[in-house]
């Protein structure tokens, strides 16, 4: 049965850093023997963990799934898997775009947790221009990438999130 | 207390229900919070966001943070939370197909002047379907006991009689 490859992307709940991801490939091709997988920017840059000297995060044949611990916000990547031969040279190769948006949505969520605890006061001013603010980014993100598979207006949209949420002092 | 299910569930309708009441403000008078059915969709948003990551769709059972968030969220819904919770458990209204209902368009007023004294079967031809909806006999509104439209005629009941040169002016409205 001929190869064919393919694999699934996750987020980890409680951990928005770690990016898990499974080969979901079908098929044997004897000649595959490692896995290389790169997390491409929107910059065209490549994220890696810390301590990484390679562009690639190397993903060894033996384990279906690997966590990946890179992200350090809510980011749109191109996440690029190749099955590669003896000589590192890829054989197959799978791109797929996705939004991580897990940062800002947690804070978006715990937003609506303090102000049941009683924690936020909803008669700032600021409460519904604020709210809309990153409720729209979060949309647009989500939009940008699965809908439109923008990856400059996915992140635009992350980053404008990601303000919000470093800066909450001054909007919530 | 509606379950954090039922609370997901309802959230939507309720959205939609606050929202055709402010638009229905225009008309009637402003609500006091005109906001409110964005303020439901930007908590809705977040509270939908836990509810998948917990998995509750699939049966998981939702945490003490998703519970209170709800809960908080259906308190915030106000009495529209009420209403979407009673068309979610009592399935709302089904129309049958096999009878549908009829629908008509917007109402048409006319004027008939009656040309003598004493006329109470009035030659008002309307369309087929036509349904007279208001009368006004000079300055006396009618009843709608007080008439009935039978094809072509328009006929005051209770013994009431126009007098020459008065006007009758009508509502009527159309099957569309």
């Amino acid at each position: 049965m001929a190869f064919v490859q393919n694999f699934t992307i996750a987020q980890t709940l409680g951990n928005p850093g770690i990016i898990n991801l499974t080969d979901t490939s079908t098929g044997v091709d004897a000649a595959i023997v490692g896995r290389k997988v790169y997390l491409i920017t929107n910059a065209s840059t490549y994220l890696v963990p810390t301590g990484t000297t390679t562009s690639y995060i190397t993903w060894l044949i033996g384990n279906a799934s690997i966590a990946i611990d890179a992200l350090k916000k809510d980011q749109s990547l191109n996440i690029r898997v190749d099955w590669t031969d003896a000589g590192g040279v890829a054989l197959y190769s799978k791109t797929i775009l996705s939004n991580f948006e897990m940062y800002n949505s947690d804070f978006n969520y715990q937003l609506v947790n303090d102000e049941a605890n009683g924690l936020a006061s909803l008669n700032s001013p600021n409460w519904l221009m604020s709210r809309m603010k990153l409720y729209v980014a979060l949309r647009d993100a989500t939009v940008s990438v699965t809908d439109m598979s923008s990856i400059t207006n996915g992140q635009s949209a992350n980053d404008r999130g990601t303000s919000l949420r470093l800066n909450l002092n001054n909007f919530y | 207390m509606p379950t954090v299910q039922e609370i997901h569930t309802i959230a939507p309708i309720a959205i939609v229900l606050a929202s055709n009441d402010v638009s229905n403000g225009t008309l009637f008078g402003a609500r006091p919070n005109p906001n409110l059915p964005i303020q439901l969709e930007l908590i809705r948003y977040a509270v939908d966001y836990r509810y998948n990551l917990e998995g509750i769709a699939g049966g998981a059972t939702p945490s003490a943070s998703l519970t209170l968030t709800s809960n908080y969220f259906y308190s915030w819904m106000g009495s529209y939370g009420s209403k979407a919770y009673h068309l979610y458990v009592t399935g709302g209204i089904i129309p049958n197909p096999s009878s549908p209902t009829i629908v008509y368009g917007l109402p048409i007023t006319d004027v008939y002047t009656a040309l003598v004294d004493g006329e109470f079967t009035l030659p008002i031809n309307l369309p087929i379907g036509a349904k007279v909806i208001f009368a006004q006999k000079g300055a006396a509104i009618l009843l709608s006991s007080q008439y009935v439209y039978n094809s072509p005629n328009l006929i005051l009941l209770g013994g009431i009689i126009m007098s020459a040169t008065e006007d009758l002016t009508y509502e009527y409205v159309v099957p569309i």
